[in-house]
């Protein structure tokens, strides 16, 4: 059993399927282990919570999917990143990178308020 | 997106597949997950527990799933329909630019058709369906008397009788009452005089029609009192136009008929009320000193108390005027036929024309059939070549219905096409419209393409696409698209039915045109008759001209014949200028008025008799005439003599009848000698007669219209009944109109503050006349005429395409010996028979349809024989003609040629 870890937003996790889809077409499930395995359990979500994402992304044209057999001979719904989808992690990588730069700055001011 | 594998497209066979797809994904993850935590050591059932355990609230997540994936889903779907409309957009552009000839021409066909009826349709929306503007313009209705038994079924009113109405109908809200408009000098704008019209009104008008002023204010109540101070509003145009839209306006005084008159305010130009005019003055009321009774002169109009009907205000104003009758029987005599009525005003404004724009709309409805038969058949021939493409289409997976829906599309855009190019004359048509200036057709000028018209057309035109193209579509699809037909070697020969569908189109054109012909040849005829008529004078070489002298200038007898005197005089001795004269009222032109007359003696005892005098009376146009008018206007002198120099002030009272108000009055006797009064010594009791002898008989005028014989007439000599405004007329044996400076500079010599107005000849008098017939026959025989040109393109190309089609049969027959003559027979037999029964058909069709114009028709029978065969040899001998090229074209075939090509 992990430890109940951090809340993720809502738009967080948007941003870590597009991460993990970067990669190569993937099925839901593989989607959210990558996502336990990247994080060491750290950010821990409802599982379910994953796929009102995909589908809200499939139907904002960033993902697409595609049914098609796994490994072991089962059907499973395979999501890919368009080129819509592509543009918007770029996007996303960026703003999260000024984002944490600008909290890490101000959590180790060493100035106090005047 | 290449989304779904064929064996997921399956499933959708059974149900709803986004909720099968979000069920199948969790329970995929969910078994993935136990799986893992399997492998892990876990039991089975620990793990699947866990797995569930970390999902969370799996109804939550599959609800959110579906909600997405519908959604997508619509969407989806909505793009694939656009798709392959977008495709079969494109698809059948592609067609039409292969044979860009043929979908000209049915692009062509189509926007002659639809634009004649967005024209007419244009038209009819400014006259009959557009709201008249005023405020809840559904409660307005007009308010008349009428004296049935002495021919006046619609009278004005007295103000009196205006008082009587304001105090005691409850079934009115308001009322307001206008006298008739009339000309007036105006000085002190500008430095000529000018004519202007003025229409004199209650200050209740604008208030109770919903109209603002754009400037100022309306009159005051007290201001409709006959002393109170002159006040003036102006029209918009006026304002602008005359007085540069001068914003200091108000205030302002301008002499109209040399008074002044204070300027108050500025009505704007929309408004419209029986015409529009340039001033707008109080109505002179005083309810403590009304006019006479008798003084029958206002336009009234009310309106409906919310709630109320027609029916309702017409019952309480029977009674109203049965109680008026009792009251006062000398001015309403038990046998006048008294009462009085409401007519709605929409009515009143366009009652007369709805009947003949809707015909109009009918015949352009004709056309339209006409044009969408042509295209149709354009389209059966495109389909006989098509017929091969759209099986090979079929055979590769194309449901009937996807066909169906691209046949239908080629034919919507054809129609939208055929639509634009259809809007562009109409635009134009409304813009000659708007130009005509047909007095009868109230709004006509305001014809215009808006958005009502733009929606008609691209309804019809949408309409139009889907109809003409609705049979070759179904020919097409259904039946002979077996993949086996796509692939055989496909000949010339052609399914019976499908000719036999384009005999009966042609048939349908023909009689559709001739119906056409005939109604639009009976209209000219009418206008040709009435034009025609013998209306009791000669209008050729004859020019008219109004003059109205102001009442402060000519106030007394002496200064009034005095002006008359010396005009007649200048006019006479003026060069070019063979005869000249006045009358008060001129033939087929608004003004002139008609009175009571009554009767000395006379055998005749059916004639109603008056209440104060006991006398045989009867109503009858009265006009005051000059010397030397009757002659000017030719008239004929049936008995005695006319009007000359003797007959002035002080001489003995003389009058002449018309032919008829002697047949009525003195039937088989001389009326010479006998007297006749319009009035009599006022303020004896009982009154004396003014007697009048009567010196002489002309031939009826036919005064208020052409087509309406009119009623009796009497005229008096000027100088002993004085008219302050005349009608002058001039004949001359050249141009009449290039008299214009002549009268203008003789007028002025006599009095250079009065202007001549309304200059015309008397030819364009009788012809504004008969305007809107006139328009009506010109319009219905355009409609005819675009209709002979499409029946004809029609039969000519059924014809031609017919030949084309027997090639080869045509080929074996001359082979076999058949000579030139016989082929020409035998193609030239198809088309006669096909025209003869259009013919036919249309002759029976038009025997219903023209007997609905009468009313319209005036003149001919609605079985005119010469319409009818004139528009039979007509169309027959076009189609004639159409029907030999081809002809022709078959005897030309080379036998050899045509059967090594099959």
């Amino acid at each position: 059993m992990p430890e109940p870890a951090l809340e993720v937003l809502k738009g967080t996790l948007d941003v870590l399927v597009l991460k993990a889809l970067s990669w190569g077409a993937m099925h839901g499930y593989a989607v959210s282990q990558w996502i336990r395995e990247v994080t060491d359990e750290a950010l821990t979500i409802e599982e379910g919570a994953l796929y009102p994402t995909l589908h809200r992304l499939e139907r904002r044209g960033l993902l697409e999917a595609e049914w098609d057999l796994t490994d072991n001979n089962r059907q499973a719904k395979f999501y890919r990143l368009t080129a819509v989808g592509r543009r918007a992690l770029r996007a996303e990588t960026i703003t999260w990178g000024r984002f944490a730069e600008a909290v890490g700055q101000v959590l180790t001011a060493k100035q106090r308020p005047v | 997106m290449t989304a779904m594998p064929m064996w997921r497209r399956y499933l959708r066979i059974f149900g709803p597949t986004v909720a099968a797809d979000v069920e199948t994904e969790l329970a995929f993850h969910l078994d993935m997950r136990t799986q893992e935590l399997i492998d892990k050591g876990w039991s089975p059932a620990d793990a699947r527990a866990e797995a569930v355990r970390c999902f969370g609230n799996r109804a939550a997540v599959t609800a959110e799933c579906r909600g997405a994936g519908e959604r997508r889903e619509k969407r989806q779907r909505t793009r694939q329909l656009l798709g392959e409309v977008r495709q079969d957009v494109i698809f059948a552009s592609r067609l039409f630019a292969q044979s860009p000839g043929a979908a000209a021409l049915i692009v062509l066909t189509l926007a002659l058709g639809i634009g004649a009826n967005a024209a007419v349709f244009s038209a009819a929306q400014a006259v009959l369906m557009r709201p008249l503007p005023y405020d809840r313009p559904e409660q307005l209705v007009m308010v008349w008397g009428k004296f049935d038994r002495l021919g006046l079924p619609q009278n004005s009113l007295s103000e009196p009788e205006y008082w009587d109405l304001a105090d005691s109908a409850r079934t009115l809200d308001g009322l307001a009452a206008v006298g008739g408009g009339s000309g007036s000098n105006l000085t002190g704008v500008g430095a000529e005089p000018q004519r202007v019209t003025t229409l004199a009104a209650t200050a209740s008008l604008l208030p109770l029609l919903g109209v603002q002023p754009i400037l100022g204010r309306t009159f005051a109540a007290r201001e409709n009192r006959s002393g109170s101070a002159k006040v003036v509003m102006l029209s918009e145009s006026f304002w602008r136009g005359r007085m540069a839209a001068d914003a200091h306006v108000l205030g302002k005084t301008i002499q109209i008929d040399s008074v002044p008159y204070v300027v108050i305010g500025v009505v704007p130009g929309a408004f419209r009320f029986f015409g529009r005019y340039d001033l707008y003055v109080p109505l002179g009321f005083d309810r403590l000193h009304p006019a006479p009774r008798e003084e029958h002169g206002l336009a009234v109009v009310g309106r409906l108390k919310a709630g109320a009907t027609i029916a309702q205000a017409d019952a309480e104003l029977g009674s109203l005027a049965a109680r008026l009758g009792k009251q006062y029987p000398q001015s309403y005599g038990p046998d006048s036929g008294w009462g009085l009525y409401t007519v709605s005003l929409y009515e009143q404004l366009v009652g007369d024309s709805r009947r003949a724009l809707l015909f109009m709309l009918g015949a352009a409805g004709l056309v339209l059939l006409i044009a969408s038969a042509n295209v149709t058949n354009l389209l059966l021939a495109r389909a006989s070549v098509r017929e091969r493409e759209l099986a090979i289409r079929r055979a590769l997976g194309a449901g009937r219905a996807r066909l169906l829906r691209q046949t239908l599309t080629e034919g919507m855009l054809l129609g939208t096409l055929g639509g634009a190019l259809g809007l562009l004359i109409a635009w134009w048509a409304a813009s000659v419209f708007r130009g005509l200036q047909v007095s009868g057709l109230s709004r006509l000028d305001e014809a215009r393409v808006d958005g009502t018209v733009l929606a008609f057309t691209v309804v019809v035109s949408l309409a139009t696409g889907v109809v003409s193209s609705l049979l070759p579509s179904l020919r097409l699809i259904g039946g002979r698209l077996s993949p086996r037909f796509a692939l055989c070697v496909y000949g010339r020969s052609e399914g019976a039915a499908n000719s036999r569908m384009r005999s009966i189109l042609v048939v349908a054109e023909i009689a559709l045109a001739l119906v056409l012909l005939v109604g639009s040849s009976l209209m000219m005829r009418t206008v040709w008759h009435l034009t025609s008529i013998d209306a009791g004078f000669d209008a050729q070489g004859v020019l008219t001209f109004q003059v109205a002298l102001p009442q402060r200038l000519y106030g007394d007898r002496p200064s009034i014949v005095s002006f008359y005197q010396r005009a007649l005089d200048r006019l006479r001795n003026a060069p070019g200028v063979q005869a000249v004269g006045t009358v008060s009222g001129l033939p087929l032109s608004a003004g002139g008025s008609s009175g009571t007359v009554f009767i000395e003696d006379t055998p005749v005892t059916n004639l109603p008799r008056g209440q104060a005098v006991s006398l045989p009376m009867l109503e009858a146009d009265q006009r005051a005439v000059s010397p030397g008018y009757m002659e000017t206007m030719r008239m004929r002198v049936v008995r005695g003599r006319l009007f000359d120099e003797r007959d002035r002030g002080g001489a003995p009272l003389v009058a002449i009848v018309d032919s008829s108000l002697a047949a009525r009055v003195w039937p088989g006797l001389d009326p010479i000698g006998r007297r006749i009064a319009v009035d009599g010594v006022r303020s004896s009791n009982p009154p004396v007669m003014r007697w009048r002898t009567i010196v002489g008989v002309v031939e009826h005028v036919r005064q208020g219209s052409l087509d309406i014989v009119g009623r009796e007439q009497l005229y008096m000599p000027i100088y002993q009944r004085l008219a302050i405004a005349s009608a002058f007329v001039v004949r001359t044996a050249g141009d009449p109109a290039s008299l214009v400076p002549v009268i203008r500079r003789e007028i002025a010599a006599v009095d250079n503050g009065l202007p001549a107005y309304d200059v015309k000849t008397m030819e364009e008098v009788v012809g504004e006349s008969v305007q809107t017939r006139r328009m009506m026959a010109g319009l219905l025989a355009t409609l005819a005429i675009l209709a002979l040109l499409l029946a004809v393109a029609g039969t000519y190309g059924v014809m031609a395409y017919a030949v084309d089609r027997r090639v080869h049969e045509i080929g074996v027959r001359m082979a076999l010996g058949a000579q030139r003559a016989e082929v020409l027979r035998l193609i030239l037999r198809q088309g006669v028979i096909l025209t003869a029964v259009g013919e036919a058909v249309g002759l029976i069709l038009a025997l219903g349809v023209t007997h609905a114009m009468t009313g319209m028709i005036v003149g001919v029978s609605a079985i005119d024989p010469a319409s009818l065969c004139g528009a039979v040899v007509v169309l027959g001998t076009a189609a004639c003609l159409a029907i030999s090229v081809p002809a022709w074209r078959a005897t030309r075939i080379d036998p050899l040629a045509a059967l090594r090509e099959s």
